[in-house]
């Protein structure tokens, strides 16, 4: 008994039985909703059966007489045909326990009520001329409705009875469907690109790289004033010790990722192309650890925001997500004008994969991370945004942000959807106005990598050390994520990964913002996010040709820039032009080079125009516009 | 160790070029190509033949003439081959299309500096130059679709026969002027393949909603509120006008044609409103049935205008318009 009514409960039984009904009755004369209005001659089975080999006579009628509403009729019967066969295929797949019969029901059901409210709105229309035609003096408002044939009625309750239940049978997740919607109407930037994401590595652990027998630390890994060293040569150095500092105010200081003797303070190749000072540290493979271990403790409540920021500064963190951006800057200037802390896990550059694995498997410390932003800031909300390209990522923070009070933001998989300016309009609709900082909005916006470096160096007293690499391409044998120390070169990652030399190109960092490499000895620096090994067939190196004025790099900008005419002002050296359309504004995403049709290098002449323009604005003393 | 390669970001680039787009234009003016040779039968398909060959063939000896780099290979020519066969009747002679091509191509396209630099589509230009030069051919000898009947276009009996007593719906049915069983250009008598090819470039992102919308937009609003036609509903006369005269073609792929529309948003809205309004002024007004392709020729001078005046505001941006400034007080 509970069997049975059991049965009944279940909304899969009630759409084949509508479903079934429909189909049945549609053979019954008197419920057909075919039947003509005129002769009452049932169109259907007369078309079915008795004017089968006439179609051609039947498809000339519709196309050469198209008057407005009689036809309306026929071109309704031939989506009836389509509603039939939905349905009767999707009985059969769900009787033959398949799959889509559902959905091929669903349809069916759709193209019915469509039909339907068309087959209303023409039966009411010919009512309404019948009744003035007619001399009859008839209440029109009712009789309109009640000249409609039962048919209709009779299977549009069907077909409403099927769309209802077979939308309840089909399960269909309508949170996920709002998610839909919020990430296409809401949470979104204008421009931006799609590039295919490569992201194979996304699913592989992150391994440990042990640390090289010479170790390179440039004085500079960040942006800002260039450090100075604390340490001589023949110095023995421990690991975490501070050996290069700056007095200015935008800086951070170097620390030695192992310990050992400084063997060399020279020029050395860093990943930027130029030759930097740098400390080379000769590996004693001990790991004697410095005193700053020691500091650090988990009663961070007990210290003042300024004091731990303070340690940030010392723990030398910059911005993880690629600009190295001295962190410790950004939150001094955040503490009390920003009610909003955006945590950036879109990682919207191709191939790379780090900030995914290191939410993965450092949750604790990001969830940790998380809170001591929260004490520093003392902001009310906090957001973290992440594409919706990183499912198992979602699902890990979904659970764990559940009874916290930070919100997890899903966006759409778009370049550059983790560009500061673009991720703040898509989480929070703010727009931060030209030549102004995210904090003049309200918001700080800091990278999954940059918010467990902020714990580790305040809880463990550990500085930045490792950076968590990705390393991909055709260019090495197998590809994979690794946690190396800051200093190591890129020749020892890459051996570790097989490097081949077919290698026609070296990225440090993503394909659309990275830095081509052109030596080997160059170390892991801060911003190492990635290290991309293209050969030959992964390039694109075509010839760029002349302008065809095709307008996609306007509509992939995301700071609607005009690309193109700023390309062809720097062309002709009207640097006063470049200035009027705003190429200061330009976040050199490259967006608009990896559209062109044309492969003209945009972002290149755009960045000779945005230094051209500095200069000159330097130069008059004049302000930036 | 072999060489690195060191340049700009970024490192990797949309396979999209100038060749596939020009080929993603062709395949969506198959369906036209194939209703015109089914409306016309074979000799549709040879005018469309004879005029791709003789404009491939005329950009070829120019660059050769001119010791230019060859520019064949990016396939606009073929592009502007079709649209220009489109553009004729088909009972024009078959020596038409070389000569429109060479003034097309020559003139319009390579003597400005080849693709990209031209200020005026090559398919209206060449298609204005031939109407203008040898009208006989061009205008008054058309046939209908099958059985090639000498008849009149649509817009002719709209325009024309509006003091007589002929109904048009008697000629044609609207269902007729969208499918394309009207008399006409080759190309231009079917609204409703040429909407599948529009569809299609919409879908690849070839072109953008702005041009068409607000072409057919405009036209179809103007028509409907100032019909001037008596025996007909101001619906079924807006619908006359937007299904005949070539507008889809010239909406989806001649107003849409990248060098000469402007490249912003807001241009490309105002350009296709622009030519709209000169669409029905020419076709009301004007000694012609047809407007389309000499509004979009008239439009062609006010791209780089409208261009410069419909700059975006950059991301962050101060707005200066009206009611911004009304709101800021």
């Amino acid at each position: 008994m509970k069997k049975i009514f059991g049965y009944f409960k279940n909304h899969l039984f009630y759409v084949q039985l509508f479903a079934l009904a429909t189909l049945i009755s549609a053979f019954i004369p008197a419920l057909n909703p075919l039947i003509d209005y005129e002769s009452g001659k049932n169109q259907m089975l007369f078309t079915i059966f008795a004017d089968l080999g006439n179609l051609e006579r039947y498809f000339e009628s519709i196309l050469s007489s198209f008057s407005f509403f009689g036809d309306i009729l026929y071109v309704t019967m031939l989506f009836f045909y389509v509603g039939w066969i939905c349905y009767l295929c999707g009985l059969i797949l769900i009787w033959s326990k398949s799959v889509g019969g559902k959905r091929s029901i669903f349809i069916g059901s759709l193209i019915f009520m469509v039909v339907y409210l068309a087959e209303f709105s023409v039966y009411y229309s010919i009512n309404i001329e019948l009744l003035h035609n007619s001399d009859e003096l008839i209440n029109s408002a009712s009789a309109v409705w009640t000249h409609i044939p039962l048919g209709v009625y009779y299977h549009f309750a069907l077909a409403l009875g099927v769309f209802i239940f077979s939308l309840l049978a089909s399960e269909i997740d309508f949170r996920a469907v709002w998610y839909g919607l919020r990430l296409n109407w809401i949470h979104r930037f204008d421009g931006g690109v799609h590039p295919t994401s490569h992201k194979n590595t996304r699913s592989i652990p992150i391994e440990k790289l042990p640390p090289q027998k010479e170790m390179i630390y440039p004085l500079l890994q960040h942006i800002g004033a260039i450090c100075t060293p604390l340490v001589k040569v023949g110095d023995y150095v421990r690991m975490g010790q501070k050996i290069a500092d700056s007095e200015s105010a935008v800086s951070v200081p170097v620390h030695s990722t192992v310990s050992g003797t400084v063997v060399k303070i020279c020029d050395w190749d860093h990943p930027t192309g130029n030759r930097i000072p740098a400390i080379i540290v000769e590996n004693d493979f001990e790991d004697n650890r410095a005193e700053c271990f020691q500091e650090g403790s988990a009663d961070y409540e007990a210290k003042t925001p300024d004091e731990l920021i303070e340690i940030i500064r010392e723990a030398g963190i910059v911005g993880m997500g690629g600009a190295a951006f001295p962190t410790h800057i950004k939150l001094a200037s955040a503490v009390g004008k920003v009610d909003t802390v955006i945590i950036n896990a879109a990682e919207c550059e191709p191939y790379l994969s780090s900030d995914h694995r290191e939410i993965l498997e450092n949750i604790d410390d990001l969830m940790n991370g998380l809170r001591l932003v929260r004490y520093i800031i003392g902001a009310q909300r906090m957001f973290v945004g992440i594409e919706n390209n990183k499912s198992d990522a979602i699902a890990l923070l979904h659970k764990r942000l559940a009874k916290s009070r930070i919100r997890l933001v899903i966006l759409k998989t778009k370049y550059p959807q983790g560009g500061e300016k673009q991720l703040i309009r898509a989480v929070t609709g703010r727009v931060v106005p030209s030549g102004k900082l995210p904090a003049d909005v309200g918001c700080l916006v800091l990278n999954v990598d940059t918010v467990v470096a902020i714990y580790r160096a305040v809880v463990a007293g550990e500085p930045l050390m490792r950076r968590i690499i990705t390393v991909a391409g055709h260019g090495v044998e197998r590809v994979g994520n690794v946690s190396a120390r800051i200093g190591t070169p890129f020749s020892a990652v890459l051996d570790h990964f097989g490097y081949l030399p077919t290698t026609k190109k070296l990225i440090m960092g993503g394909p659309m913002m990275g830095i081509a490499q052109y030596s080997l000895d160059a170390p892991v620096i801060k911003s190492t996010s990635g290290l991309l090994c293209f050969t030959k067939e992964q390039l694109t190196m075509d010839r760029d040709v002349s302008c065809i004025r095709c307008g996609s790099c306007v509509s992939a900008c995301p700071m609607r820039l005009v690309p193109s005419y700023i390309a062809q002002y720097v062309k002709s050296e009207n640097f006063e032009k470049v200035n009027e359309l705003h190429a200061g504004d330009c976040i050199e995403c490259g967006c608009c080079s990896f559209t062109c049709p044309a492969k003209i290098p945009l972002i290149q002449y755009i960045r000779i125009g945005k230094q051209k323009v500095q200069e000159m604005n330097r130069q008059t003393g004049g302000k930036r516009s | 160790m072999s060489e690195l390669i060191v340049s700009s970001s970024p490192h990797s680039k949309d396979h999209r070029n100038i060749s596939t787009v020009m080929g993603c234009v062709i395949i969506a003016l198959i369906p036209a190509m194939v209703g015109a040779v089914v409306y016309f039968k074979w000799r549709a398909l040879l005018m469309i033949l004879i005029s791709v060959v003789s404009c491939v063939l005329i950009e070829f000896f120019h660059n050769l003439l001119f010791k230019r780099p060859q520019s064949i290979h990016d396939c606009s020519a073929i592009v502007t081959g079709i649209l220009l066969a489109f553009n004729l009747p088909v009972t024009a002679p078959l020596w038409l299309p070389p000569i429109g091509a060479l003034f097309a191509i020559a003139v319009i396209k390579m003597l400005y500096g080849g693709l990209g630099k031209n200020m005026f589509n090559p398919a209206i230009a060449g298609r204005i130059f031939l109407f203008l030069s040898f009208s006989n051919y061009m205008s008054g000898n058309w046939i209908s679709p099958f059985d090639a009947v000498s008849t009149a276009t649509p817009l002719q009996y709209l325009k024309n026969m509006n003091g007589e007593l002929i109904n048009i719906t008697d000629k044609f049915t609207v269902g007729d002027c969208f499918l394309g069983n009207i008399g006409g250009c080759l190309g231009e008598t079917s609204g409703a393949l040429l909407l599948l090819g529009g569809i299609y470039l919409l879908y690849k992102r070839i072109i953008t909603w702005h041009i068409p919308v607000s072409f057919i937009g405009t036209v179809a609003l103007i028509t409907l509120i100032f019909p001037r036609y008596q025996d007909i509903s101001a619906w079924q006369y807006m619908l006359y006008q937007i299904c005949s005269g070539g507008l889809f073609l010239g909406a989806f792929f001649m107003a849409t044609d990248y060098t000469t529309s402007p490249i912003t948003p807001m241009g490309r809205i105002i350009y296709g409103i622009g030519c709209g309004l000169l669409t029905v002024f020419i076709r009301y007004f004007g000694g012609y049935p047809e407007g389309v392709s000499f509004a979009i020729l008239i439009m062609n001078f006010f791209v780089g205008f409208i261009d410069h005046k419909t700059i975006p505001k950059q991301f962050g941006g101060e707005r200066h318009g009206l009611w911004h400034k009304a709101t800021k007080k």
